[in-house]
């Protein structure tokens, strides 16, 4: 992973059109402007994870392993 | 009462006071809006999370507190409004709100669950969303087996 200490007003460029500033910084959190063409997709790491974690749930399996689940979480 | 065709358990029969309304759906699921919680005495304590709109869509939930007795639910003021939570508190789990995990199972894989976004409904006018817990440090893979579970 590359490391970059940036101040409050700093940017960034990712592959030349994808620009990131550093808006404000604190203890707890730092608030970040992106620009980027419309086509890039942005969003929260935690909001892909969900999505993806939806996406594997809905493929869970059937009627039988579910019971099998619920007698092993009775134990 | 209203017929429903469920992935698990054939046709069935609900009423209206039923009906659980997402008004955005689920993260990947966002034209997802309706959903009965349906539960068997085989599956108990999971709850299957049918949508109304599509047969094969049918998640498998287990109330978060059954997983975690101290499991820490922090809504935003958004997020209370869009269901219609009393703002200026949490809501708490089992009076004012259900709170449950998705759960990933078969596949091979160990089960796991999804405590980063559990899906809330408010039990006082059956609308739910999935509440993302972004500084909460919960995994969305807790697995739900112990070890010694897993190996008897």
């Amino acid at each position: 992973m590359l490391v970059i200490r940036r101040k409050a007003g700093d940017r960034i460029v990712l592959g030349g059109n994808i620009e990131i500033e550093v808006l404000d910084a604190r203890q707890n959190y730092v608030k970040l402007g992106i620009c980027a063409p419309d086509s890039v997709v942005i969003v929260r790491k935690e909001a892909q994870l969900t999505r993806e974690s939806n996406l594997k749930a809905a493929k869970t399996a059937g009627l039988a392993d579910i019971a099998s689940l619920a007698s092993r979480l009775a134990r | 009462m209203t017929r429903l065709e469920t992935k698990h358990l054939g046709e069935l029969d609900y009423t209206e006071d039923c009906l659980l309304t997402f008004p955005s759906g689920l993260a990947g699921f966002e034209r997802h809006r309706r959903f009965v919680f349906l539960t068997t005495p085989e599956t108990v304590p999971l709850v299957s999370m049918q949508s109304l709109d599509d047969r094969e869509l049918c998640f498998i939930l287990l109330p978060i507190l059954t997983i975690d007795p101290d499991y820490g639910l922090e809504m935003s003021p958004d997020d209370l409004e869009e269901i219609g939570l009393p703002l200026g508190r949490q809501p708490r789990i089992g009076e004012d709100a259900f709170c449950a995990a998705l759960i990933c199972a078969g596949s091979g894989a160990p089960p796991t669950a999804n405590l980063l976004a559990p899906v809330v409904v408010n039990l006082a006018n059956r609308v739910g969303m999935q509440v993302i817990q972004s500084a909460s440090g919960y995994s969305h893979q807790h697995p739900l087996l112990t070890e010694s579970a897993t190996c008897s």
